[in-house]
């Protein structure tokens, strides 16, 4: 590929060409609305994905809120209305959040924009099929903006029948539409990605010399096309029993309500994964860059990222353990589950191991990569008191759950997403930003979260239950402190939000690799060419840091010439 | 925001650890222990990896003159340890908590006590084998096997009860039984035995208070966190306390006015007054007899007994002027000898 590259006579164009990079090759909103470009539709995919995370978060901030006082009493009662409002936000917190933000955020807006570049490619291996499978995002964003008006959701993300089919009010067919058509969203995304891996990388680069972002993406991907159909099939049996009243689900007329959890978790729980999963991925990167040293334990992260998906199959009853399912199953699914601890505690410790006698640079993306170590941590730990068969009967649907998944899931795809963000945001925007309000701003976040959610492992402990819009007046302290965390949250997002945004408008111009890292997406210019490289970049180890040295005269760092093969394909 | 020493009480909580809630039931110390072994193992692990991250980060610092060093870039020694020691303590972990749940789903040979329990949106009613049935309390006898009998009908949905002084759980679902049992070990029922209507109230409270709490922990739609019971753990006296429930309940040998109180003190006084004051809902003072306006319907210029049963059985029929952006009440069977205790008790609230 990296052969076709001259075929276009960009190889022969001056260095620091103007006009030849991809965000000003081409103009008009055509050109990017139709765009076939990776990174054009990466960061259609960031802008979009962005938007969600507001719009959940905004949904947050509303049930956080209404959650500030509580108590069985009439006063706590005139403050909290109809719980209705409660129960909506609660719902479309967690749907957007899922299927809006975090299932597409890292693989889909990093994942484009990187992937091919990290294999030296042009592009990835069906430009077209990824420009579909932008516009079916796309359009089941819109379905869930349709499902805002008319009527909203209050079913809880999970959609459980019967209450779903038969007693929910609101716009459920216009929720599952939407998840039916995000679904292939992602199994195409997936696919495309899987043939990019198979296919575009260049003479050399062994799948054990791959970026390990890219073994996350090639786990990510694998669940995406095994797992996703499942939740295809459960989104349309319930659209069809809701709109023709065919009895799968409801008991009134023959259906099973378990047979919905079953499906449901057979999906979701390795959506867990292909959220979790490119986080990880993503820290595979930051940590070894900015400690100047080789990822440690190289094949155990990559076979540990592919034992992690392949368990990820096999665990979903967990969800399950007090549905009645039979004993026998919950103790097989509580032993399965636990063994999903020594992959992630694997990774664990090579991240940290990584570290030992390193350089170590505080910067922004390193910040949200030492806390991610820490949520990932304790979101992975408490996993066992849920995998323990007793712990998950006193604390399974209580605020514990919430808690657990927020540090485990939405902590690792936040950090992880703010950690790639501010990574590649050189390379993607060409500017550089203010690293001191960078750090300010995962600190900010990092309070904020600990602050939102630690709360909740006592009072989830104590036997607050999930989903309440009022609450005995025990808890009331536990939210409190709860809410201040989200706003404190609220806060450390804007201040992401404003330095980014002074980053774009007077942000010093980027070097080619600022960071000093050794992959290749390294090696383009920031922002890259329209067609990725004006050079065949040079291959070599991704984490051979000394492939690369400091260049005074832009303040990044370039690669050492004549040290590896060219990335031919 | 509440002040700091009531805050510092709350954290603290009467009954409960920093962690627990109440530990009430002959299983819930082994699920807590199940806890506390966890608790530690992950304790310990956490500190090893954050005294790692935290010192690397501190010792490998960048700073002017320092520089990465070569070392191994993997271990086998190494990466064998972290990957059989967990497997060796999760082994531990799963064996310990696998016991503790046989433990748990195992009813105990000898007797045991049935209770039904039906749940609905948004109620949980609990019949007795004597055939009384009470909506959102359970009363049990203590140090006796109780298992719960439950459903939820066709038409409703998926309900989960949730007692976590008892640390026990399980989902209800429409169309098909479902049983959890319990065997409490602390009786929280005080005699209600005052000699005045205050007395009795305050008792009643009192009695409130040290119930635990019953949870429904299945989303069920609207009124999901108003499904709540509270469950009252009886000493010897159980079978007298069954007893006069249910003579009460049939309104036999008792002062009506007495029965509507009480129904009133358990069920009502959260939205309706009987002192003239404004609530969520119409007070019962001065109720009888006067003349109501509705937002749906016709006046009506004499408050009669008809009036109140339909207002108790079907609430939503005709709301009263003024009370229409309130949340509706959730209607309740009542049985003839309770109406006519409410009936006779807002006679006597002049």
């Amino acid at each position: 590929m990296a052969g076709e590259v001259s075929l276009n006579g960009s190889m022969h164009g001056t260095h620091d060409h103007v006009g030849g990079n991809y965000l000003n090759a081409t103009k008009g909103l055509k050109s990017w609305l139709l765009t076939l470009d990776h990174k054009r539709i990466g960061i259609m995919y960031l802008v979009s994905v962005c938007i969600a995370l507001a719009l959940g978060g905004t949904f947050a901030l509303l049930l956080r809120t209404k959650l500030l006082h509580g108590g069985y009493t009439p006063e706590a009662a005139a403050f909290i209305g109809s719980s209705k409002d409660y129960n909506q936000w609660m719902t479309l917190h967690g749907a957007v959040m899922v299927f809006l933000f975090m299932i597409p955020a890292i693989p889909a807006a990093f994942g484009n924009f990187v992937l091919p570049m990290m294999l030296g490619a042009k592009d990835v291996a069906f430009p077209k099929l990824n420009l579909f499978s932008y516009y079916l995002y796309f359009t089941g964003t819109v379905m869930f903006l349709v499902v805002l008006v008319m009527g909203g959701l209050d079913t809880g993300w999970t959609m459980y029948a019967p209450y779903s089919i038969v007693h929910s009010k609101t716009a459920v067919p216009y929720a599952t539409l939407a998840v039916f058509i995000l679904g292939f969203s992602s199994i195409l995304t997936g696919l495309n990605f899987i043939a990019t891996i198979h296919k575009l990388r260049p003479k050399g680069m062994t799948p054990f010399r791959m970026p390990l972002f890219l073994w996350a993406i090639y786990a990510t991907s694998v669940i995406q096309v095994l797992a996703t159909p499942v939740i295809g099939i459960l989104t349309f049996m319930l659209f069809i029993e809701k709109i023709m009243g065919i009895g799968f689900f409801n008991p009134a007329l023959g259906g099973d309500p378990l047979l919905f959890q079953h499906l449901f978790w057979f999906y979701s729980h390795p959506a867990v994964y292909i959220m979790v999963l490119p986080a990880m991925g993503v820290i595979n990167e930051v940590i070894p860059t900015f400690s100047r040293k080789p990822i440690f334990g190289y094949k155990m992260m990559a076979f540990s990222s592919l034992a992690i998906a392949f368990i990820g199959f096999v665990v979903w009853g967990h969800h399950l353990f007090v549905s009645g399912q039979s004993p026998f199953a919950n103790v097989a699914f509580s032993a399965i589950t636990l063994t999903v601890a020594v992959p992630s505690a694997i990774k664990v410790f090579n991240w940290v191991s990584t570290m030992y006698k390193g350089d170590i640079h505080f910067t922004t993306p390193m910040m949200y990569a030492l806390f991610f170590i820490y949520l990932f941590a304790i979101g992975g730990l408490t996993g066992i008191f849920l995998t323990a068969l007793p712990g998950n009967i006193h604390t399974h649907d209580t605020y514990f759950v919430i808690a657990h998944f927020h540090f485990v899931m939405v902590g690792a795809v936040i950090f992880g997403f703010l950690a790639g963000l501010n990574y590649w945001w050189p390379k993607i925007t060409g500017k550089l930003y203010n690293n001191k309000a960078g750090v300010l701003g995962s600190v900010l976040i990092f309070l904020g979260f600990n602050l939102t959610f630690l709360p909740q492992f006592v009072m989830g402990l104590k036997g607050m239950p999930r989903r309440y819009a009022n609450y005995a007046q025990e808890f009331e302290i536990y939210h409190q402190l709860s809410t201040a965390g989200a706003y404190l949250l609220g806060v450390g997002f804007l201040t992401v939000l404003l330095y980014l945004l002074a980053s774009l408008a007077k942000g010093k111009k980027a070097p080619s690799n600022p960071w000093g890292a050794a992959s290749l997406d390294w090696q383009s210019t920031s922002p890259p060419h329209m067609h990725n490289f004006e050079k065949t970049p040079l291959m070599g180890d991704p984490y051979d840091y000394s492939l690369v040295s400091h260049d005074e005269k832009t303040g990044g760092y370039v690669r050492k010439p004549g040290e590896g093969s060219s990335a031919h394909h | 925001m509440m002040s700091l020493p009531a805050t510092a009480m709350t954290l603290l909580d009467k009954g409960g650890t920093f962690w627990f809630p109440p530990s009430a039931s002959t299983v819930s110390s082994d699920v807590d222990m199940v806890f506390e072994l966890i608790f530690w193992i992950c304790t310990a692990f956490f500190i090893v990896i954050m005294a790692m991250t935290i010192g690397f980060a501190v010792k490998y610092r960048h700073r002017p003159g320092h520089k990465s060093e070569p070392s191994p870039g993997h271990s086998a020694p190494l990466e064998i340890t972290w990957s059989l020691l967990p497997t060796t303590l999760l082994a531990v972990i799963f064996i310990f908590a696998t016991e503790v749940y046989f433990k748990q789903i195992t009813v105990p040979p000898g007797k045991v006590y049935e209770i039904e329990v039906t749940a609905s949106q948004w109620n949980w009613k609990f019949t007795y084998p004597n055939g009384l049935s009470i909506d959102k309390e359970l009363h049990i006898p203590r140090d006796q096997t109780v298992r719960l009998v439950m459903r939820s009908l066709d038409t409703d949905v998926i309900h989960s009860l949730f007692i976590p002084a008892f640390r026990v759980k399980q989902d209800v679902m429409p169309g098909r039984y479902a049983t959890v049992w319990f065997q409490a070990t602390k009786s929280t029922w005080l005699k209600v035995d005052g000699a005045t209507p205050k007395e009795q109230e305050d008792q009643m409270k009192e009695n409130l208070d040290r119930a635990f709490n019953l949870y429904c922990t299945e989303y069920c739609g609207t009124d999901h966190s108003a499904m709540t019971a509270k469950v009252h753990v009886h000493d010897s006296d159980f079978n007298v306390w069954l007893d006069a429930a249910y003579r009460e309940s049939k309104g036999i040998g008792v002062d009506p006015v007495e029965l509507g109180r009480k129904i009133y003190l358990s069920n009502c006084n959260t939205c309706h007054s009987i002192d003239g004051s404004r609530n969520k809902a119409p007070t019962f003072k001065g109720l009888w007899d006067s003349k109501r306006e509705f937002t749906n319907a016709p006046s009506v210029e004499h408050a009669n007994e008809d009036y109140i049963k339909e207002s108790m059985e079907a609430p939503q029929k005709r709301i009263v002027k003024g009370y229409e952006n309130e949340n509706p009440m959730t209607p309740q069977s009542y049985n003839d000898a309770q109406i006519k205790g409410i009936i006779e008790f807002i006679k006597s609230l002049k």
